[in-house]
């Protein structure tokens, strides 16, 4: 099958940050037929990578699913396969940018797990590796000094404002390499569904590499043991927003310090009273709607507030926003029934379930899923980022391209391995289980970020924890057949491109007024009014050209 | 580099009659420009190595201003993007966030300048006033840490003390009163800048109003004394205007940064009390300019924050000499 | 040198109340001793908190409220962290050097020019200073001084963390006012005995401003141990690295990415934050004591003795 088989049609997301900016230009909603020339965006003659689920053989312990739920391990294989035959490189160098969440990793000559992958690469990978707060800087100093490296991250948020411009006068177009069936060459990466690889389009060329992630990035966690006290054992009871509302006031105790929620709540109330993904289009009309212009964010924020002024967030709230290690703290010491994170953040020996566990063992923390009838979901984590490549000949392209499908080796593989844990005996030993555990010399030496370079569909895996890895599993279940898109991904307005996080903060900034009760929900109508005015609706009219000029393409 | 520290204390002193007789103009006149030159070689060719690299490092990079004019793209550079003449400035004066954050960010340096800028100046005086030098020594030495600590650290040790659930807060609740937390009261919210600067900074600060009080002449307080001048009098009349000229120096030059407010300090603080109170012209251009790329923006910004800055210094430098004082530079004539 | 020695001063000894000096009320003494207590506990509360944060584990932070100020069950996990690998020993190595070496050029510049610009008489110096001082307003953007660095042929060397930040306008401005208050008398009769700028410099000028100069260099040596911005600007190779810009990637905040992938980010272990405050304070303890001489001491009496 040559269209994606896991997720629908035009489901493609945003590289990040939520935004309008990066995923694109031009229409390219993809039509799904059955030969291998679909993925083929309308109007702009770009076609997808065709899809070629790698035959896995590995066995996973929950069944991933068409609709894009990702497969589950309870243990790890113990005897990883090998993924990629022939080196990328032979002997040659590339040089790669990428950020990273880690302290900086140990130099070539002091990192086995790093020479163990050369040596696999068979060449040198020179490295520039930024922290996260930084890549922006760092990224708009190396454009503006025509220092970019063979291949470098891109997220939404770097400050390039025309992102199409960009990429045509300093980016390789993949097409040549990728489209179709061409991207057979590069096994792992042609397993990589097309709803990633559409997010990789840049002004109607295919531009990037995809980082793949989970598609949503969940609804944030909350405390199970709390809820059961106040006598919700499972989340369906809580059929609306008004059971969701005496809950919360049931589990607040301000004598034990004790609060429904941590810092913020606002994006799970839209979620539960159903509001859309940035934007609506009405398919008939093909009118656009700003989702700050729906009933529902209006009552989700009006909820916000409700509960806000009943007290049942934990105080100082507001002030907690910019303090992650402050309000997760608090979370983890168990001062709060609910705190919003994303997914990633669960699993794993540094995850919520496990530290909190160490905290005091009654604490059940699991993923919560949106309850009520109208709730949805939002595909809000399709990538992390994609890696673009310099403009180069085809050689240096056809090598880039070779590294990053070793660097998409599926979960299970040597290559998956050796860039998740190192060398077997230096950098990670093997548990009772025969499940990876990571030594002090291995957590320095995996900080080279050669999982941003390309990454293949996610697996869940947890071996400590087959409870935590099942309740995320059974969260993306609920969550990723009804997640809904925002339909101006794919088209290009460079009205909302150039205005999205001014428009972005503006929203925040009266959400948070409102909320607080520092204004009340008359501010709301000023704020759309001002939305409108400042870009929303030349913004507006852009994308419904955009849209009309693709539905056209499309006949 | 950055220029968005919150207002830096530090100091000296100097007495008019204690410069050396300068020559008149008249006699300098007399000399050519090439006779000056010579005699003055020895202290031009001290000056020399700093010059070079203020024209090199900081005159040279001054094309970046023409951003403030541009559809600056990064990828295309300074020369290939497109002149927008004054766009960018009219679309700064036309948005209403611009003012308020003008108005925002005067709010927190005026406060910041009458109720921080002294703090330094007492606290070295008392420091200087002990006469235990080994308890002066100690509490020199850990005053100074807290410049040392980052902002989100401090912000954080401000949380525990007057957040929503800290020290305060609890304070009150047992006294039977509201609770109360200043970190999301919009009002409060120039003082609890102040606060934490003056946590922060205060004692960092000390050190140059420290040596400028060391290098008043003792003479000075003994000949005050004998004259029956006490303690007060002595502070009035010899140490007092023995740290002005340092003292109206950094007043002069805090000024410079009247439109910059520590930038991360309120970045972290800022959605705690909302935008109306908390949006300043440097986190108005972070998020209207820079975040999404908008670099023309953020230029004509600095632009404006840079011409005003010097329009201030240049103007405070002149009322000084009115008083008498020196300033940053000496009045052309003297 | 004898123009020093006519002007010896009685010293201006912190350790004794001077002869001429009333004994302080018991009231002021009282509100003084309340202060300094107040002060001091104010700074070292929290400086406690810090190291005491970076010995205790996550559940014991995560039970204090974020500052623990008694670790119950100390250790040093949050440091062993930070010095595995290598790579922070060393930055340390190249942050040393950097601050010794950048220290060194920078007070010796800004000295330089503090005196050549100290006396308004000499040819230029009004405009030169005026030409110091603007660059303290000026701020033309980091992709201007990018640009300037490499055309330079200054990126990825280490010569690239000190010359771009050689000299502060500000510890300029300040030098050269205290230069300017040196008693005019003793400039005078140097000029008489015939001694020439630069020898009026290295024998009356530096001998008496010794406080001023530890300040300065204080500072200096202060800006550089901090400094990551210009490791993160003009620099790609990761080994160069100075201290900061390695410690700094330990507490990231991550304002970068959206909400949904938030989780990716692991929020900052607060012990190693802490710890990594505590690393980069002790240099600083260790040099501080000996730059504070200059300052409890009277600048005369040092002038003489020196």
């Amino acid at each position: 099958m040559s269209c994606s088989p896991r997720l629908s049609r035009r489901s493609l997301l945003r590289l990040s940050a939520a935004v309008g900016t990066a995923a694109a230009a031009g229409p390219l909603l993809t039509a799904c037929g059955g030969s291998t020339t679909q993925g083929k965006a309308h109007g702009l003659e770009v076609t997808l990578p065709s899809y070629q689920p790698l035959s896995n053989p590995l066995k996973p312990d929950l069944a991933g699913t068409p609709a894009g739920v990702p497969e589950a391990y309870f243990g790890y294989p113990k005897d990883p396969f090998r993924a990629v035959q022939k080196a990328p490189l032979n002997g040659q160098t590339l040089s790669i940018a990428e950020m990273t969440f880690l302290p900086p990793p140990p130099a070539r000559g002091k990192n086995a797990a790093w020479r163990a992958i050369e040596e696999r690469l068979g060449g040198k990978i020179d490295w520039t590796i930024v922290s996260t707060d930084d890549w922006a800087t760092k990224f708009n100093t190396m454009v503006a000094g025509d220092a970019l490296p063979d291949m470098f991250l891109y997220q939404q948020g770097l400050g390039i404002d025309n992102l199409p411009a960009f990429a045509a006068a300093k980016c390789a177009d993949l097409s040549p390499y990728l489209a179709g069936d061409k991207v057979k060459d590069y096994p792992n990466l042609a397993n990589i569904p097309q709803v990633m690889w559409k997010s990789c389009i840049i002004g109607g060329k295919l531009y990037g590499l995809p980082i793949s992630r989970s598609i949503t990035g969940g609804d944030g966690f909350y405390r199970h043991d709390l809820f059961a006290r106040a006598g919700v054992s499972s989340l369906d009871q809580i059929t609306d927003t008004d059971a969701f509302f005496r809950l919360m006031k049931e589990v607040t105790r301000p004598r034990q310090e004790v609060y429904g929620i941590m810092t913020s709540f606002t994006t799970i109330a839209a979620k539960m009273f159903g509001t859309p993904y940035f934007w609506k289009a009405d398919h008939g009309s093909g009118k656009f709607t700003a989702d700050v212009e729906t009933d529902e964010f209006r009552a989700a924020v009006e909820f916000c507030a409700k509960m806000y002024k009943a007290g049942v967030y934990y105080p100082g709230s507001p002030g907690l926003t910019k303090q992650k290690a402050k309000y997760i703290n608090l979370f983890q010491a168990g001062k709060a029934a609910y705190v919003y994170d994303g997914m990633p953040g669960y699993l794993g020996p540094t995850g919520h379930a496990a530290t909190m566990k160490k905290i005091d063992p009654a604490f059940d923390v699991r993923p919560f899923i949106a309850p009520g009838r109208s709730a949805v979901s939002w595909r809000d984590n399709v990538l992390f980022g994609t890696t673009l490549v310099k403009k180069a000949g085809a050689e240096k392209v056809k090598q880039a391209l070779a590294v990053a499908d070793w660097a998409a080796s599926p979960f299970g593989s040597q290559e998956y391995t050796l860039i998740q844990y190192g060398v077997e005996g230096v950098d990670f030993t093997r548990d009772a289980h025969g499940n990876p555990v990571l030594n002090d010399t291995g957590t320095q030496d995996i900080a080279v970020p050669w999982k941003f370079i390309a990454a293949p569909p996610q697996a869940l895996f947890d071996s400590t924890s087959a409870d935590g890895v099942r309740y995320v599993h059974q969260a993306l279940a609920t969550q990723i057949p009804r997640a809904i898109e925002d339909p101006t991904v794919g088209l290009y307005s460079p009205t909302w491109e150039s205005r999205f996080e001014s428009l972005y903060q503006l929203r925040n900034d009266t959400i948070g007024d409102i909320v607080t009760g520092r204004k009340s929900m008359s501010a709301w109508d000023g704020m759309v009014k001002q939305y409108r005015a400042r870009g929303g609706d030349k913004a507006r009219g852009e994308f419904e050209s955009a849209w009309a000029q693709s539905k056209k393409a499309a006949k | 580099m950055a220029e968005s520290a919150p207002p830096l204390p530090r100091s000296r002193s100097r007495s008019e009659s204690q410069v050396p007789s300068v020559p008149s103009r008249a006699r300098r006149n007399r000399l050519t420009l090439r006779q000056r030159l010579k005699r003055d070689r020895a202290m031009l060719l001290l000056t020399l190595p700093g010059l070079l690299y203020f024209l090199v490092f900081h005159y040279a990079p001054l094309f970046g201003y023409l951003t403030a004019f541009k559809d600056y793209q990064v990828y295309l550079g300074f020369k290939d993007s497109a002149w927008v003449g004054f766009a960018n400035f009219r679309a700064m004066v036309d948005d209403p966030d611009f003012w308020s954050a003008v108005v925002n960010t005067l709010r927190i340096t005026l406060t910041q300048l009458v109720f921080y800028f002294p703090v330094p100046i007492a606290l070295a005086l008392l420091l200087n006033s002990l006469v235990s030098d080994k308890v002066r020594r100690f509490v020199q030495s850990v005053v100074y840490l807290p410049h040392f600590i980052g902002w989100t650290i401090i912000v954080s040790v401000f949380q525990q003390l007057v957040g929503g659930t800290g020290v305060l807060s609890h304070a009150l609740g047992a006294l039977g009163l509201p609770h109360y937390d200043m970190m999301s009261d919009p009002g409060a919210f120039p003082w609890l800048l102040t606060l934490e600067s003056i946590w922060k900074d205060a004692g960092w600060g000390t050190i140059i109003f420290l040596a400028a009080l060391l290098s008043i002449d003792p003479q000075l307080y003994e000949s005050a004394a004998m004259d029956g001048a006490g303690r007060w009098r002595r502070m009035w009349h010899v140490t007092l205007p023995g740290i002005a000229p340092i003292v109206v120096l950094l007043l002069i030059l805090n000024l410079g940064s009247i439109l910059s407010t520590g930038f991360e300090q309120v970045l972290l603080q800022r959605d705690a009390v909302g935008a109306d109170a908390g949006e300043v012209l440097d986190t108005y251009v972070y998020y209207h300019g820079i975040k999404s790329g908008q670099w023309g923006t953020a230029a004509a910004v600095g632009l404006v924050k840079m011409l005003i800055g010097t329009a201030l210094v240049l103007g405070a430098n002149k009322v000084a000499h009115f008083f008498g004082q020196d300033g940053v530079y000496r009045r052309a004539d003297r | 040198m004898r123009t020093a020695e006519t002007h010896e001063q009685p010293a201006a000894s912190a350790s004794a109340r001077p002869v001429w000096a009333e004994r302080p009320s018991r009231a002021g003494r009282a509100a003084k001793t309340l202060v300094i207590t107040l002060v001091t506990l104010a700074v070292i509360y929290p400086i406690v908190g810090v190291v005491g944060t970076s010995l205790s584990d996550q559940a014991t932070i995560s039970v204090n409220g974020g500052l623990v100020v008694f670790p119950t069950h100390p250790q040093l996990a949050a440091y062993r962290e930070i010095f595995a690998g290598g790579v922070v020993t060393r930055a340390l190595l190249v942050s040393l050097l950097v601050t010794l070496l950048g220290t060194a050029a920078s007070v010796l510049v800004t000295v330089g020019m503090a005196y050549g610009l100290s006396r308004p008489e000499v040819t230029g110096s009004r405009v030169i200073l005026l030409v110091a001082l603007f660059t303290m307003l000026f701020n033309p953007g980091i992709i201007a001084d990018f640009l300037t660095v490499k055309t330079l042929g200054l990126y990825d060397s280490f010569a690239a963390l000190v010359l771009p930040s050689l000299v502060s306008a500000f510890n300029l401005i300040v030098l050269r006012s205290f230069f300017m208050g040196l008693p005019g008398e003793l400039l005078d009769s140097a000029k008489v005995d015939g001694a020439g700028d630069l020898r009026i410099l290295t024998r009356v000028v530096l001998p008496l401003s010794k406080a001023p100069i530890a300040v300065i260099t204080l500072f200096y040596a202060v800006s550089y141990w901090n400094a990551f911005f210009n490791a993160l600007l003009y620099l790609q190779d990761a080994t160069k690295n100075p201290l900061p810009m390695v410690l700094r990637s330990f507490v990231i905040g991550g304002q970068s990415l959206h909400e949904a992938a938030a989780g990716e980010i692991p929020a900052p272990q607060q012990a190693v934050q802490m710890a990594v405050l505590v690393v980069a304070l002790v240099p600083i303890l260790c040099v501080y004591p000996f730059l504070q001489r200059y300052f409890t001491k009277g600048v005369l009496t040092g002038a003489i003795k020196g």
